[in-house]
């Protein structure tokens, strides 16, 4: 029996434990390196990722060059969701974000394993619901909160997914994750040192202040994380409600 | 202080492009090393070009990964560019 990674991963956690312990057992420890292609744009998926402790960005490239991020996903979630809507392929590259281990397992015993435990498959399906609700929350929130709020929900999201207080991240990445120029990152970066919420020197980011992150951030940090943790007792679910 | 601009870093990739990956490629098949052995490489040739010590500027930057490439590249480039879309030229293409 494999050891169990010392991190976990939210999503899976929502499992019933003896099946938890079933299904982890059957996925593959990988580490996964800062800018670590996961998928390649629109090449066939061949393995999905419980992310640990890294965090993993699909990412959209204009015709201009410009690079922006459509979609980050952490320990609350997994990659590779097109495999479980019955897609072949990923649209968007996805890479790793910031180094740290992840769960993967092949898309033909994850789709096995989809099939045989009704479990598993609701709390999939819960997910993609649910970040279709982080995307919508998230466009909402570029058009209409400042920049200081937005950069503020990624540093919480981040620290959510990493489990540390500090970790390393470029201003090129925060420009991709908030679709602003490098200016206007130092500024940001900036105005949030001077309120003692963040350390950040020479890309080493330090949360030192995570409620005053909360209160620095728009209502869309809660509104998202309350989605991702609320749900309904698996067993109600699927007892006939789920399917 | 010297400094990189983005006609300079594309030059690099390039050469790395198509003198180190195709090895690199073939001799690693993990998809991790072979980003960290590609990074590591376009990390060299970029100190080399800023006249930095490749092993002193890891141990400031406290990496030897591409965090120490990005961090390097974004005090010592001028004008600003965006590095990511170039580098995803060398990663993704290993001939």
């Amino acid at each position: 029996m494999p050891v169990l990674p010392k991190y976990s991963n939210r999503l899976l956690r929502k499992l019933p434990e003896p099946e938890y312990q079933r299904f982890v057992s059957r996925l593959e420890l990988v580490s996964l390196t800062l800018k670590q292609l996961i998928y390649q744009e629109n090449a066939p998926i061949k393995h999905v990722y419980f992310p640990l402790n890294t965090l993993v960005s699909h990412v959209a490239t204009m015709q201009d060059g410009t690079v922006i991020e459509v979609s980050t996903s952490g320990n609350e979630g997994m990659i590779g969701l097109p495999a479980l809507l019955r897609s072949e392929r990923s649209k968007f590259p996805a890479f790793a974000l910031i180094s740290g281990q992840a769960l993967r397992m092949s898309v033909e015993d994850f789709r096995t394993e989809v099939k045989r435990s009704p479990a598993l498959d609701y709390i999939l399906h819960r997910y993609a619901e649910v970040l279709l609700i982080e995307i919508a929350q998230g466009r909402a929130c570029n058009q209409l909160h400042s920049i200081h709020q937005r950069c503020a929900r990624w540093l919480l999201k981040m620290h959510d997914s990493v489990d540390h207080d500090e970790f390393e991240i470029t201003q090129e990445f925060l420009c991709q994750l908030l679709g602003v120029r490098r200016a206007s990152i130092s500024e940001v970066a900036s105005a949030l040192q001077k309120s003692d919420l963040i350390r950040y020197t020479r890309g080493k980011m330090s949360i030192l202040d995570r409620q005053g992150l909360e209160a620095a951030g728009c209502e869309c940090y809660r509104v998202i994380r309350s989605e991702y943790e609320r749900q309904s007792p698996i067993k109600n679910a699927l007892n006939g409600n789920h399917r | 202080m010297e400094t990189i601009d983005e006609q300079e870093f594309r030059r690099i990739c390039e050469d790395i492009r198509t003198q180190e990956v195709p090895t690199i490629f073939q001799a690693v098949a993990d998809s991790a090393e072979r980003t960290q052995l590609i990074l590591r490489a376009v990390f060299r040739r970029v100190c080399s070009h800023l006249k930095l010590d490749f092993e002193a500027q890891q141990v400031a930057l406290k990496d030897n990964d591409g965090f120490a490439l990005f961090q390097t590249l974004e005090e010592h480039m001028k004008p600003e560019f965006f590095y990511s879309g170039i580098l995803d030229q060398v990663l993704l293409r290993g001939v």
